[in-house]
Order: structure tokens, then C-alpha cells, then sequence
């Protein structure tokens, strides 16, 4: 259960901060093994104590929990630029950001009380969400978005198995942090396209 | 088909079958009625008040209180060198029933222990608000990791010792933004399902009133929005039957600003009436309301002002549609000596099974204070009471 494991907590917000680095750094241009002592810099500094508290801690009341969506992109965003797996295409990313931003248009403003209509609540144990979603999923597996189909999968199993605090679908399926990232993307296309191997 | 494509979909069949089979529909909650009250009209009229939060610190805010099962009260608010400053934590405090007599006062939350349980860092704590739950008490409080009020999440401790020790703190999830922007002010509502209807507002973008249905084990199964825009916070919900409620509201409005806010639920939770503007006063303040003999007879405790806390006001309302009579005026700064803007703020106010009352709220930020008055007392502060509002 990730929210009652610090460990597996702290890894996740470790993921966020290295999808960050990721975007942000030009870590390209280092060799690999430049990145890899990155990533493992960047990884203690967020598992370790900063102060009197992990460092994750302060990650974490600054974000919130990252979805499991955005999870398992970090981990392929990770995997695909540092280590060249070739794990999602182009346009895959593009479907993937469009449906990002396209949601967070739809959640956040109405949860944030725009309209008496709260688009949130829909996440709590509502079947015609969950069907929406098998569709996409479905969708994707059809056009080999795997990546895509195994994110929304994966969100899925996780709110099934209630692995993070909250009990609202939306929450694993979708983050601020995620939100960001996905504009990130945008605005430095060279995340898109998959890193030579060194 | 290729090894690769018929493992995704074999994966994508075996998640969604676990979702939709893991899937309970959400019961609509009916909320347990309100009980009869003892009331003992013959007893003498008493009416006593005292400052009981003690010197531990400079300031003080934001009192809430419950009926123990023993009968004893207590009492939590939240206090630091200033609102908002990193040393607030939530105090505490029980009036013994038989004796009289106050015990003394507990610091039982800070924000080092509800950074080290939620794991995240907690910068302040702030309103408290507190249920009877069966054989345990439920502590709802806020806290902020970043910025001001408007970054406020929900935590929840339990206890089943009445308050002597509390068990590790939960975070409320509430919103898909940063979980931020989720307060309380007022009292939980019991279910007959033991789910638990918690009154919270927003403080971010919108300034708006809903209620959160908790699971027994406190987790957010739902959550129904009051009011919307930036008009209502910090709703004093009053169930009327298993299935009504009505909620006081303070009035956040700009372009309606000075009334209180009365929103009713129509069928289900999530079909509240637009928001009334009442006859009654509210210079964007909080309220406290119980009820009496009847789920419609109401005792409201409000700042008798369209903008200035300088007074606390209690009101009376016989039955719904009923007008409302000023009658009773626990504090009043006389005109033009006022020393400081709104002294006195967030009433709390608790009726005990013996149907005698506990009024507790903010005294100029330096103290919280505590009136007692019993059934007598409340009868002749009725039989003199001042004019309709």
C-alpha cells in the first residue's frame, strides 16, 4: 500500500523530482553514467533527511501524491531518455498530453468551485467512469498504445486495491504535478524523442 | 497476435474486472435524529463564564467542544504566538461534570507530530472540530504545509481513551488539487450507517460550503457541494430528519455581503436550495447553532452586526418560518472604544444531554471564553427576550 509505506511514498515522490530533472537538465549531453550518478544524487536527496524531516516530506506537501498514471510515466520517461528503451512514440505523448490537459480543464476548475457542479465527486465509485476509462484503455490497446493502456491499468488496479489515501478514481488517474509535466513536455520538445544510446 | 499485444489486453481485462467488481455503490446517508433533551425548568436560572484556556499561549482561536460519554466536556482550540505562526498546536482541556472543575490544559496535537504521521511537512494548524463516535472521539483539524488558509488540508486523529491519548493522524483527501483548500469549522453529523457527514468549505479559488461522507475508518467516500462561487463558508449543518438538513452559513459575498446565509437540502445531499439570505446579521463571521425541543427550534449563537464582531449575540426562533428574537447578549464593546477589530469570533455552542448549555468562543484572541447556562437561565433570557431580527 503505497500510502501507509514511507518507502514507497518517498520512491514516488523520488520519480516526480526525477521526471523534473529530467525535463529541466539537459542531462542528454551527460554520459551515462553522468546520469546515473544524477539520478542517484537526486534520489537521496529526496529519500534522506533535509533538516529534521526526508526530504520527500517537503516534496510532498508542496504536490500531493503523484496518480499512478503519472507514476508509471515518469518511470518510462525515465527509462526511455536515460537508458534509451524505446517505450512510447511521439505520438502517443501527444494523445497522452492532449488527455492530461483536457482533463485538468474539466477536474480542476469546477473542483475549485467555478460552478455549484463538481466534476470530482464523479470519481467516487462511479461505473460509468470506470467504463469511459475501459473504453480509452481499450482504444489505445487497438492503435498499440501500450504504454497509454498500461498507465490507465494500472490507475485502475491501484484505486481498486486503494493504494494511495484517497478513494476518488480522479486521484490516480490524474495530479498537478502530472499537469505540469505534461506542459513541460510541450514546451521542450526534445523530450519526445527517444535519446541515442552512449 | 503478437506475445506483447495479447499480454496488454490480458492485463487491461484483469484490472478493469477487479475495478468493477471492487466497485460498492455509495449508500445516501440518513443522518440520526437529533435527541430529546432533559430539561429541568424548575432548577434556578445559572449563567456562568470563565476564561479557560490559560496562559500557555499569546493568542487563541477557534474552540470546539463535545459531550463526553461520562458527561464530562471537552474542549480543543488552537493556539501560538499568532494565527497562522509556526508554533501553533491544538490544545485541550475537559470540565469535570461532577466536580466543576477544569483539568488541566493539554497541547494533544502538534505539527511535528502531524508532519512525522501524514509525511508531509506541516507548517500550522489551525480549527478543530470534534465528534463522539460510539466509544471514541474523532478529532477533525486543519492544517497548512504552504501559504496561507487557502492551502488548508483536513486531518483526522482518533482516540478511545476520551481524549488522553490519540492515535496516529489521517489526511483527508478532498480535492484533486494539491488536496488543498479544504477547512472545518463546525460539528459532524452521525449517520445511521456509521458513516460520518462532516461539514468543510474552500478557501482557494472559490469560497464555497460542502460536506464530506466519511467511512468509519474515516475515509472520503463522497462529498456534496452547499453553495458554490465565492459566497458561503463554514457551514453549521442541523439534521432535521433522516434525510433533511438545513445549514447556517457565513456570508463571504461581495456583492452580497452582511446576511446570513440558510441553504436546505431537498431530497438527496447533493440538492441543496440556492442560498437565503436570513434577516439575521453576519459580518462574514462564523456562527453556532443547536436545537431545542424540536429539529425547527433553534438557539444561534452570531455576531449582531453586518460587518463588526464586536458583539455575541444569541437568537431564537420557535419553528421554522418563525421569525427570529434577539435574546440574550453575551458581549458588547461599547461604541467607540473598541481596542482592537473584531474581538470576539467563532462561537461554539453545545447543548448536553442534561439540556443545559456550553457556549465557548474567541475573546479578543487572548483567551478562550466559556459560558455555562442551564434550562432556567435560557427561559428567562426567552421571557425577556429583546426585539425580532
Amino acid at each position: 500500500m503505497i500510502s501507509a509505506s514511507p518507502l514507497l511514498t518517498g520512491l514516488a515522490m523520488a520519480l516526480l523530482c526525477l521526471a523534473f530533472a529530467t525535463i529541466l537538465l539537459p542531462l542528454n549531453r551527460l554520459p551515462l553514467v553522468g546520469r546515473m550518478l544524477v539520478i542517484v544524487s537526486i534520489t537521496l536527496l529526496v529519500m534522506l533527511p533535509v533538516s529534521d524531516y526526508p526530504g520527500w516530506y517537503y516534496v510532498r506537501s508542496v504536490f500531493g501524491d503523484s496518480s499512478v498514471t503519472a507514476l508509471v510515466f515518469y518511470i518510462a520517461l525515465i527509462l526511455q531518455q536515460h537508458f534509451s528503451w524505446q517505450l512510447y512514440q511521439e505520438n502517443e505523448l501527444v494523445l497522452l498530453r492532449r488527455l492530461v490537459l483536457t482533463t485538468a480543464l474539466l477536474l480542476y476548475p469546477f473542483a475549485l468551485g467555478v460552478t455549484h457542479y463538481d466534476s470530482y465527486s464523479l470519481g467516487y465509485a462511479n461505473p460509468w467512469l470506470l467504463g469511459g476509462l475501459l473504453m480509452l484503455t481499450l482504444f489505445c490497446w487497438l492503435v498499440k498504445y501500450y504504454l497509454l493502456a498500461i498507465a490507465i491499468t494500472a490507475a485502475v488496479t491501484a484505486y481498486s486495491l486503494q493504494l494511495l489515501e484517497s478513494l476518488n478514481l480522479w486521484d490516480y488517474l490524474i495530479d498537478p504535478a502530472f499537469l505540469l509535466i505534461m506542459i513541460l513536455t510541450w514546451l521542450r520538445p526534445s523530450v519526445q524523442k527517444i535519446q541515442p544510446r552512449q | 497476435m503478437t506475445a506483447i499485444r495479447l499480454g496488454v489486453l490480458l492485463v487491461i481485462a484483469a484490472g478493469f474486472t477487479l475495478a468493477l467488481s471492487s466497485l460498492h455503490a455509495i449508500q445516501e446517508p440518513a443522518f440520526v435524529s437529533p435527541e430529546n433533551r432533559t430539561s429541568r425548568p424548575n432548577s434556578e436560572p445559572v449563567l456562568e463564564e470563565a476564561f479557560i484556556s490559560g496562559d500557555l499561549t499569546r493568542e487563541v482561536h477557534s474552540a470546539t467542544a463535545i459531550e463526553l460519554n461520562n458527561g464530562d466536556i471537552r474542549v480543543f482550540w488552537y493556539g501560538g504566538k499568532r494565527e497562522g505562526s509556526k508554533d501553533t498546536s491544538i490544545y485541550s482541556r475537559v470540565l469535570n461534570k461532577d466536580s466543576n472543575s477544569w483539568s488541566a490544559v493539554d497541547e494533544i496535537m502538534t505539527r511535528r507530530t502531524v508532519t512525522l504521521d501524514t509525511h508531509r511537512y506541516i507548517r500550522k494548524l489551525g480549527n478543530p472540530v470534534a465528534l463522539v463516535n460510539g466509544d471514541k472521539i474523532w478529532l477533525f483539524f486543519v492544517s497548512v504545509s504552504v501559504g496561507g488558509w487557502a492551502g488548508s488540508s483536513i486531518n483526522l486523529s482518533v482516540s478511545d481513551d476520551n481524549g488522553t491519548t490519540w492515535g496516529p493522524v489521517k489526511r483527508l483527501i478532498s480535492s484533486p488539487f494539491m488536496n488543498i483548500s479544504t477547512l472545518v469549522k463546525n460539528a459532524p453529523l452521525l449517520t445511521d450507517n456509521g458513516d460520518v457527514i462532516l461539514p468543510a468549505y474552500h478557501e482557494f479559488l472559490g469560497k464555497f460550503s460542502e460536506l464530506l461522507q466519511l467511512d468509519s475508518a474515516g475515509n472520503v467516500l463522497n462529498k456534496n457541494r452547499i453553495s458554490h462561487g465565492r459566497e458561503a463558508i463554514q457551514p453549521t449543518l442541523l439534521p432535521v430528519d433522516s434525510t433533511h438538513a438545513i445549514a447556517f452559513m457565513r456570508n463571504t459575498s461581495a456583492r452580497q455581503p452582511g446576511k446570513l446565509w440558510f441553504s436546505r437540502n431537498q431530497d438527496k445531499l447533493d440538492n441543496w436550495t440556492p442560498l437565503e439570505a436570513l434577516t439575521l446579521p453576519n459580518p462574514d463571521a462564523a456562527v453556532a447553532a443547536v436545537q431545542l425541543n424540536t429539529a425547527d427550534e433553534l438557539l444561534l449563537v452570531f455576531n449582531n452586526h453586518p460587518s463588526e464582531r464586536d458583539d455575541i449575540s444569541m437568537a431564537y426562533r420557535p419553528g421554522n418560518g418563525a421569525t427570529w428574537q434577539l435574546i440574550h447578549q453575551f458581549e458588547k464593546t461599547i461604541s467607540g472604544a473598541v481596542e482592537e477589530h473584531n474581538p470576539y469570533s467563532y462561537p461554539y455552542l453545545l447543548q448536553t444531554h442534561d439540556g443545559n448549555f456550553h457556549l465557548f468562543y474567541t475573546w479578543k484572541r487572548k483567551h478562550i471564553k466559556h459560558v455555562y447556562f442551564n434550562r432556567a437561565a435560557l427561559l428567562d433570557m426567552l421571557s425577556s427576550a429583546g426585539p425580532e431580527l
